[in-house]
């Protein structure tokens, strides 16, 4: 019940968020939609499944090149590129994917931050396709019948609808047995295979699911800024992707849509600090994984009681003394 | 043309290698995945640049002391924000380490500024003529360096008592503190000597690149990947790991095309891990 009222008090401010909000802010709050879509979609196959993924901004770039190219070179309406720029992101999932069974850890980190950056380095070369650096411009905002999402209000509802979606999607995916199934193979592989679970279709299915959902984010990010390039799309964005799902909290999807929303407005808080931001940026990271390494959701356990803060970081920086302890955390 | 493409490869490939060697240490020691290790190497390259160009000391005094200074940051790094976070979540790890590579890049950025600088080129830019071979002198003196450093880094970790420890952390570090090793310490030199090793990586590459404080990541990038076609624990498989890298981007450059450089090397590097998925030269733990 108690959950249920909150639920309804988020939405219904997330609702009323234009009437609430001044202009910047609200376009702000556009991209914090789009990247907590990214983010949910780096968290389905990190958090759940425990593949680590370095290469969303490939995924990403490909779906918003890919509407945007269908959109202004052949004129198709924005709803028919958005399925097909997902079912396109999910074939390159697909190729990403199916080496993915072989390899684990490091090994997968590798070849998704080689997709990446050939993603970046193709969508700079090949000019013929993506207009090169240069990239490309007036790409339409999507319209419904004769009436085109102009202001950033409006798009911000479209954006707030797919996030609901996949949120949604996401909810009885995690809660059903597929998400069981997920959990399992995180936690043990030979273990899920033992209770009949198909590791490898899971692993695959999982990435490519994340990487339609990535193009899916990708498409909305086109349309709404209106012009690509390159610039985007590069392993910074698959990092800063990373951070935001590891701060908001891994495996969990209310820790995705915080962790994009505090990732991606902490810049606006800290405009003081000019050119020494990303010096405090870094220094936030490294400060929040020391003493909340379970992200900003684990605050809300701090509440209950719950150590949620590694009992050998408090011990080495002296806010709980008295006790000693060994390098595993046990009292000695 | 092709045997002077290969040389500048090598040499390139040596340098990535001693990034990656000093990743793979501290992977194998600490089980950290450590992010920062590009930066590393661009802090060097910029004391060695601090001491040298600005403030006029002479080489053969900066090169040590930004090595040695490198060293001391990979120590401290470890001492500070390391240490009480090893043995949580790899995921927090990693996220410790990529948050300070962007504090050490950032940081570089506040303090030298965004502007590339020239290092005087200390390698020498004759060429030697062997039997119609144009060899560089500075590619050779890289290459002669990387063998120095290998023999002696073999001859530390079989021979003394350092690196038996440091052999010993890697394999178990619960039996190493029961032999009376004390494993935090050990983890920290270790630190120590891979962040000197990224710094010799930097120095010797100041004269070939430019000095910028965006370097790191690239490097990161290229010596990961490095370590992990090695087999990601394995020091010779990071060794010819970087070399492979250094050699395919030369000659993909040179005979392919420039533009899709990247695109070739990684993708050779895709096919080579689908083929072998535990890298060249598999590391068990």
């Amino acid at each position: 019940m108690y959950k249920r009222i909150t639920l309804l008090l988020i939405s219904a401010v997330l609702i009323a968020l234009p009437w609430l909000l001044p202009p910047y802010p609200m376009q702000l709050m556009v991209f914090v939609g789009v990247f907590a879509i990214l983010t949910l979609s780096l968290n389905l196959i990190v958090g759940y499944v425990g593949m680590i993924s370095l290469g969303h901004a490939g995924f990403f770039l490909v779906g918003a090149y890919t509407s945007a190219l269908l959109t202004v070179d052949f004129g198709v309406s924005f709803w028919l590129t958005l399925p097909v720029a997902a079912i396109l992101t999910a074939i390159f999932g697909l190729c990403v994917g199916f080496p993915a069974l072989k390899l684990s850890g490091h090994f997968l980190a590798v070849i998704t931050i080689a997709f990446g950056l050939i993603m970046h380095v193709l969508s700079v070369n090949l000019e013929w396709l993506t207009n090169g650096i240069s990239g490309i411009s007036n790409i339409p905002r999507p319209s419904f019948f004769s009436y085109v999402l102009r202001t950033d209000a409006e798009y911000y509802y479209l954006v707030l609808a797919v996030l609901a979606l996949v949120v949604m999607v996401f909810y009885q995916l995690i809660e059903s047995g597929v998400g069981r199934a997920l959990k399992a193979v995180r936690e043990d592989e030979t273990g899920a295979a033992c209770m009949g679970i198909n590791v490898n279709r899971v692993k695959v299915v999982s990435f490519v699911v994340s990487a339609a959902i990535a193009g899916i984010a990708g498409v909305l990010y086109a349309h709404y800024v209106r012009y690509l390039n390159p610039d985007s799309f590069t392993i910074d964005i698959s990092i800063r992707v990373f951070i935001m799902m590891i701060i908001g909290g891994i495996g969990s999807i209310s820790g995705s849509l915080i962790g994009a929303f505090a990732v991606y407005t902490l810049p606006e808080a800290l405009r003081f600090l000019n050119e020494y931001y990303y010096l405090v940026f870094g220094a936030l990271v490294v400060a929040m994984m020391l003493f909340l390494p379970g992200g900003l959701v684990s605050v809300s356990a701090a509440f209950q009681g719950k150590t949620i803060v590694h009992p050998r970081v408090l011990l080495w920086f002296s806010l709980k003394g008295g006790r000693k302890e060994d390098r595993h955390g046990r009292n000695t | 043309m092709l045997s002077q493409l290969i040389l500048f490869g090598v040499s390139m490939g040596c340098l990535y290698a001693l990034i990656a060697i000093g990743f793979v240490m501290i992977w194998n020691t600490a089980a950290v995945v450590n992010f920062a290790q590009g930066e590393f190497a661009m802090f060097g390259m910029f004391l060695a640049y601090t001491a040298h160009v600005m403030w006029g000391v002479p080489l053969w005094l900066s090169l040590p002391l930004a090595v040695g200074g490198t060293a001391g940051l990979g120590y401290f790094t470890e001492r500070g924000l390391i240490r009480p976070i090893l043995g949580s979540d790899p995921l927090s790890v990693i996220m410790v380490t990529i948050g300070l590579q962007i504090l050490f890049s950032n940081g570089a950025r506040v303090i030298w500024g965004t502007q590339p600088f020239h290092f005087p080129n200390f390698l020498g830019s004759n060429v030697w003529r062997i039997a119609g071979l144009l060899l560089s002198y500075q590619s050779i003196a890289i290459i002669i360096i990387m063998i120095t450093i290998a023999v002696l880094l073999h001859i530390l970790s079989q021979k003394t008592r350092f690196g038996k420890k440091l052999r010993a952390v890697a394999q178990d570090r619960e039996i190493a503190s029961l032999m009376g090793i004390k494993v935090d310490q050990t983890i920290a030199y270790g630190f120590a000597l891979s962040a000197g090793l990224a710094g010799v990586a930097g120095v010797l590459m100041a004269p070939i690149i430019f000095v910028s404080a965006d370097i790191g990541l690239p490097l990161l990038v290229k010596s990961f990947i490095a370590a992990v076609i090695g087999g990601f624990g394995s020091y010779p498989g990071a060794l010819i790991g970087g070399i492979l890298i250094g050699v395919m981007d030369n000659l993909i450059g040179f005979y392919i095309s420039t533009d899709y450089r990247d695109v070739m090397t990684f993708l050779i590097l895709i096919l080579i891990l689908l083929a072998r998925p535990e890298g060249l030269f598999p590391h068990h733990r």
